[in-house]
């Protein structure tokens, strides 16, 4: 279990004050755009920047430990591999800084090669490895010291798509087979959705919302949360309160949603949006012509630009049974449940430290 | 198969090569031609020459062992540590790649005869004075501080080139920084070491004029090849002159093909990292 305890760090104008709490064999995702001190919290919890606040592991201070004896497992990006030695010094090099025999550190070396299917390339010298061989060899290098919390910063950003899904499988699966404790560094909503069992968005150096993939999905923040998981149909409207709700307005339409006053950002989810042509009935009917209309495997995704832009992603057989086409009239039907107000970006998210 | 067909930028950029190596060959070619067996026997019979010819090699090996012991930390430090003030240790650094080596030699001479007035420490720098000028110790200082420069420029570059995260790496793992810096970084920049070493041999052993002022040039004492060279120009022994720098080219086509030869990669191309 790994306790950040409010960690702060400044530099040039850059300021870091997050908290973050992991348990015990959790998979958590730290996500943030380029810029958003994501690598900087990572590399304060390793122990490589005079921070302040208290860094806790397994109930234990560490905060005034080297970073080499803190128990910690460190893959940044692309691996940084140390091209002088071959692969099977590499795993081994952390093994022999604490003057580990020989035998055991063949054993262990051995055992990870194995473990992470790479036992052919122990004999290798680092340049010719692929992109993904890299990020293996770096993972056994950061396991073989038996560490209680690996971080992973960005590790697969720079594997193709292909590779990129295979090795987030293949990090899941490790971690579930070793039990450790895993902060894994990224841009993307999607690799986050599929490794993570938590997730933590990282914005402007402070921790904007923690929750599960589905809970981030359905109840994103702010602006900023919604913007990195991709969300559509985010708007800002002009709120009144109307019948325990409120009614916004947004470029001439009115919608029903829930109760607020004043400037408001929301997001109309797309999937909890029904597709109509003329017979349905909602709260909220919007009427326009479809713009887009994509099929994707079950899914279909329907987009109208007027009166608002407005996407639907509904399930394919309706889609079809509705001879939806682009050029087509459509109703996009939701009730005020479907939308959600996001919180102003300044103030950070009341999940922000909470686990 | 089909061949690849050059373009003329290709072929362009070749031309300039073949006429820029040529004309180094050209001038090897017109250096041993000139020269016939009786001064080459000369040469290398001579006392003073082969004198010469051991205190260049001595004093150029351990000039640049001390400037590799001062460029990879200072190297380091101008390439990994937020220094206040950096561009003026970048200057200073550069300094001395830029000026003439005579104005090396002359600071060098004047600094030894401003300092012994010093209270309290005049009498140290006499005494480091007497140790250098006209002796040769002087050999190496003036040779160092012609050349230091060139292998800390090398070994900065390097360290520029490669990745910090390394460093962290090997934290992570164990290792203390010294201990990073020493299992991780130097064998990593063995490349960059070797090219800064080569720079600044070359650089040492091509130096006569500071040499000159601050060890004089005494000859069986204080001369080296190139100062040799300079005088026996200077006394009108052309023929002798040319067989020294004979023997001259033949150390740099000794050594530049030792180290090709074991570093298996190109040296000033190389950087640090793989």
């Amino acid at each position: 279990m790994i306790h950040a305890r409010d960690i702060r760090f400044e530099i040039g104008d850059f300021r870091l004050n997050a908290s973050l709490e992991v348990g015990d064999s959790e998979y958590f995702v730290l996500l943030g755009s380029t810029g958003s001190g994501k690598t900087l919290f990572l590399e304060s919890i390793c122990g490589l920047h005079l921070t302040e606040g208290r860094i806790l592991l397994d109930g234990v201070d560490v905060t005034d430990v080297e970073p080499g004896r803190r128990g910690i497992g460190y893959v940044p990006q692309d691996g940084a591999l140390f091209y002088h030695l071959d692969v099977r010094h590499n795993i081994g090099f952390g093994l022999r800084v604490r003057g580990t025999g020989n035998s055991t550190r063949e054993e262990t070396i051995r055992r990870l090669a194995r473990m992470l299917q790479i036992e052919k390339l122990l004999d290798r010298r680092i340049p010719g490895l692929s992109g993904g061989e890299r990020q293996r060899v770096a993972l056994a290098r950061a396991l073989a010291c038996e560490p209680s919390v690996l971080l992973l910063d960005e590790p697969v950003s720079a594997l193709d798509e292909f590779t990129r899904d295979a090795v987030c499988r293949e990090l899941v699966r490790l971690q579930r087979a070793t039990g450790v404790s895993v902060i894994h560094v990224c841009h993307s909503f999607a690799e986050a959705r599929l490794v993570g069992d938590r997730i933590g968005v990282i914005d402007q150096g402070e921790m904007a919302q923690v929750g599960t993939p589905d809970e981030l999905e359905q109840f994103p923040a702010n602006a900023y949360v919604a913007n990195l998981l991709r969300l559509e149909n985010v708007f800002v409207g002009s709120a009144r309160p109307a019948n325990g709700g409120a009614q916004i307005e947004i470029d001439g339409v009115t919608l029903r949603g829930p109760a607020a006053d004043g400037r408001v950002e929301f997001v109309v989810r797309p999937w909890e949006i029904r597709v109509d042509n003329g017979t349905g009935s909602a709260a909220n009917q919007v009427s326009g012509r479809i713009v887009e209309y994509h099929l994707a495997g079950p899914l279909a995704r329907v987009r109208i630009d007027r009166p608002i832009p407005l996407v639907a992603t509904i399930a394919r057989e309706h889609a079809e049974s509705k001879n939806l086409a682009e050029g087509k009239t459509a109703t996009l039907l939701f009730e005020p449940e479907a939308i959600h107000l996001l919180q102003p970006r300044t103030a950070p998210a009341e999940a922000g430290t909470a686990r | 198969m089909r061949r690849h067909k050059r373009t003329w930028f290709e072929h362009g950029t070749v031309a300039v090569l073949l006429i820029f190596t040529g004309c180094i060959v050209a001038l090897f070619v017109a250096t041993v031609s000139y020269i016939d067996a009786e001064p080459m026997r000369e040469v290398l019979t001579s006392h003073s020459v082969r004198h010469a010819l051991f205190l260049t090699v001595v004093c150029s090996v351990i000039s640049t062992l001390l400037s590799i012991l001062v460029a990879v930390p200072s190297g380091y430090a101008l390439s990994r540590q937020r220094l206040r003030g950096a561009m003026v240790y970048d200057i200073l650094v550069d300094a001395l790649i830029v000026l003439p080596v005579l104005v090396i030699g002359m600071s060098i001479l004047v600094f030894f005869h401003q300092t012994r007035a010093l209270p309290g420490v005049g009498g140290f720098f006499l005494w480091l004075g007497n140790l250098f000028i006209h002796r040769v110790p002087g050999i190496v200082l003036a040779m160092f501080f012609c050349s230091a420069s060139f292998a800390v420029r090398v070994m900065k570059a390097t360290f520029d080139e490669m990745d910090p995260r390394t460093e962290h790496v090997a934290m992570t793992l164990g290792c203390t920084r010294w201990g990073a810096f020493w299992r991780v970084v130097l064998p990593q920049a063995r490349h960059g070491l070797i090219a800064a070493a080569v720079l600044s041999w070359a650089r040492a052993v091509g130096v006569y004029g500071p040499i000159m002022i601050v060890a004089g040039a005494v000859e069986g004492k204080t001369y080296v090849l190139p100062s040799h060279i300079f005088v026996d120009i200077t006394v009108g022994r052309l023929k002798a002159a040319l067989a020294i720098s004979l023997i001259m080219i033949a150390m740099a086509f000794i050594v530049l093909l030792l180290l090709k030869t074991f570093s298996k990669s190109s040296l000033f191309g190389a950087g640090g990292a793989e």
